[in-house]
């Protein structure tokens, strides 16, 4: 059994006036002790995916169908309570903006201790030794005193590192990280992302690493999935679908990213176009007004996704024939 | 916190230097001759000079000024025009009933605006926030002095329930004296309290839209906590930032209330100076509330930069 198991989610926020679809028909899971990058571009819907895993979608947002399993266990049937034990304990949160997550006028390491309070039975003393044991655990120097600082304060690193102690300090067995480098510079990109691995080899927890951009996954990642308008076109092991990405816009994605090697390109190759409005979406292939290989049946027919090789799977007409 | 502190204070004495010039220059500028105005246009130009020169309106205005603002710092403002008496005492002796109402119309708006507007605020959009909308936006359009009327002719006149004029001193009488304060109390406080929850309500609804928010129930915490340590915390400190710029409320609504319920207040030593055209007096007060409405403040400056860490840097 996985320890994630994401069954044909359907995530829609209902205006007034019209109803946008963010997550059409997504399905995944993530093993204990899996790192499994979830990319696409901004509105793909992988963070109204990770809001719906949560629980935590903002109005008018609704999950609309499907089953989100933790251990075989439906978070979609818990009680409030009950999914308030599993946020913070069971499944962490790193998230993009570590300043605006972080509460200004409260020191950080009350914010931390503020963690062990809500899942464990610890006097206040306690928690705040804790807190800063975490502190020190991320590698913040002089904790003690770091801890009574305030998140202004801190550097944009160093606020990272304080929302990943608040994360791990339940030892949680999933850790959601919603683009949690996009924000810093390249080296304290590489810190993050080092500490996020150490985080799965020390405490064996998975990993659900959500990022618009490819080369930084590469190296953290087992497995990727790709999403585009709401659903997932193409997944797959790191290795596979980098040597041979199936999907014309995971192709795409993987032609826009710079090289060291080889010749120098005068331009870099862009997908043309813009995603399609989740508030109207096609009938046909949501990718065809933007694919190099469109047919004329892109446009009338929805693709499965469809298995091309050992765990990948793409989304795509092309390989749909090729299948018995 | 110290050095921020005495940085604030050394600022406000330029500031109170400052007002003063306003205030004279305000009282000066005033078209026509002040004497004049005060005795009225039947009376003799010999007497209106006579006048004039008792009170040294004929030296230069920078004399005049630097005569007045010298004896500030003593406590001397002047004397009356009418019965020519030191004004600093008169102002004095009426700040006990003044203070004694506006705590407890504060308290009161307190009491009705905090809680309900903080509720509204947490239940956006429920039916206890449109009924909140409805009879906050009702007291808000309500002028004080009709407000204030209603309450003294229905428990006062009509009912008889309690007394709708005067007062008594704490020290004379504690029990009658507060049966006195409880209608000019009562509306000022209904008069501030919806503005008060307003406030409250949006500080709340701008705090719930915060990603710390939302960060601090995905890390698992209990809505107390979160609503407590996440959103209040941040809520109120926007609500007094708020609450000291908007001060002038109570002190010019507290001037409507004492007048209405004959309440022996500094607001009513104004309203008589305006009307007898007391040009000396008029500046004695503008002065004194402008002072106090600076004093706030600065004294709400001072406890924010206490609550929220980050203002000692800018």
């Amino acid at each position: 059994m996985p320890l994630l198991e994401v069954d044909d989610l359907e995530a829609a926020f209902l205006f007034a006036d019209r109803t946008v679809r963010a997550v059409n028909g997504v399905s995944f899971a993530v093993e204990a002790g899996e790192i499994v990058g979830l990319i696409g571009e901004s509105g793909s819907g992988k963070s109204v995916t990770v809001q719906s895993i949560l629980r935590l979608l903002p109005s008018p947002g609704r999950i609309v169908r499907g089953a989100i399993r933790l251990n075989g266990v439906n978070l979609l049937d818990l009680s409030r309570e009950q999914m308030r034990q599993v946020r913070g304990r069971r499944i962490a949160m790193v998230v993009q903006d570590a300043l605006a997550a972080l509460n200004p006028v409260i020191p950080i390491g009350e914010q931390i201790a503020d963690v062990f309070l809500a899942h464990t039975q610890v006097k206040r003393q306690t928690a705040w030794e804790k807190a800063v044991g975490m502190l020190r655990r991320v590698g913040i120097s002089a904790a003690e005193e770091r801890a009574r600082h305030y998140a202004h304060e801190f550097s944009g690193g160093m606020q990272q590192r304080t929302v990943i102690a608040a994360a791990l300090a339940c030892t949680p067995e999933l850790i959601i990280a919603d683009e949690p480098t996009t924000a810093l510079d390249v080296t304290v990109q590489q810190q993050i992302l080092a500490l996020l691995q150490q985080a799965r080899s020390e405490l064996g927890s998975a990993i659900l690493y959500i990022s618009h951009d490819l080369a930084v996954v590469t190296h953290l990642c087992d497995r990727i999935l790709i999403m585009y308008a709401g659903e997932i076109v193409e997944q797959g092991p790191t290795r596979t679908l980098f040597r041979s990405p199936k999907h014309p816009y995971t192709q795409g994605l993987l032609a826009s990213i710079p090289s060291l090697h080889g010749d120098v390109q005068e331009y870099l190759p862009a997908i043309p176009g813009l995603p399609p409005n989740a508030a109207a979406l096609p009938t046909g292939c949501r990718f065809a007004a933007r694919c190099t290989f469109v047919q004329e049946r892109c446009r009338a027919h929805h693709p499965e996704l469809v298995s091309v090789g050992s765990h990948h799977a793409v989304r795509c007409i092309l390989y749909e024939a090729t299948t018995p | 916190m110290l050095r921020y502190t005495l940085y604030r204070l050394l600022l406000f004495v330029p500031l109170l230097w400052g007002l003063s010039v306003v205030v004279f220059v305000y009282i000066h500028l005033i078209p026509g001759d002040p004497v004049q105005a005060m005795v009225g246009a039947s009376a003799s130009q010999e007497f209106v000079a006579q006048l004039r020169e008792e009170f040294g309106l004929n030296r230069p205005l920078l004399v005049q000024y630097v005569d007045w603002i010298s004896g500030l710092p003593a406590g001397d403002l002047g004397i009356t025009f009418r019965s020519r008496q030191p004004i600093a005492p008169l102002l004095l002796a009426r700040i006990p009933a003044t203070l004694q109402l506006a705590l407890a119309g504060l308290l009161i708006a307190l009491l009705v605006g905090l809680p309900s507007g903080i509720l509204a605020g947490l239940f956006k959009n429920s039916p206890f926030d449109h009924l909140f909308s409805i009879l906050s936006l009702a007291g808000y359009s309500m002028p004080l002095f009709w407000l204030g009327t209603l309450l003294m002719v229905w428990l006062g006149v009509s009912w008889k329930v309690l007394p709708s004029q005067g007062y008594v001193p704490f020290t004379q009488d504690p029990l009658k004296n507060l049966q006195y304060l409880v209608l000019p109390a009562v509306s000022l406080g209904l008069g501030l309290g919806p503005y008060i929850g307003r406030m409250a309500r949006a500080a709340v609804i701008e705090a719930l839209q915060e990603q710390y928010v939302n960060y601090a129930h995905a890390k698992g915490l209990r809505m107390r906590t979160v609503v407590n340590r996440y959103v209040l915390r941040n809520a109120m400190i926007s609500l007094l930032v708020v609450f000291g710029l908007n001060i002038g409320f109570l002190l010019s609504g507290q001037i409507v209330i004492e007048e209405l319920f004959n309440w022996p207040g500094a607001g009513r030593l104004i309203v008589r100076a305006v009307l007898e055209r007391d040009y000396f007096m008029i500046q004695a007060s503008v002065l004194i509330y402008a002072s106090i409405f600076l004093a706030i403040n600065l004294l709400v400056e001072l406890l924010h930069a206490y609550l929220d860490p980050r203002v000692q840097l800018k």
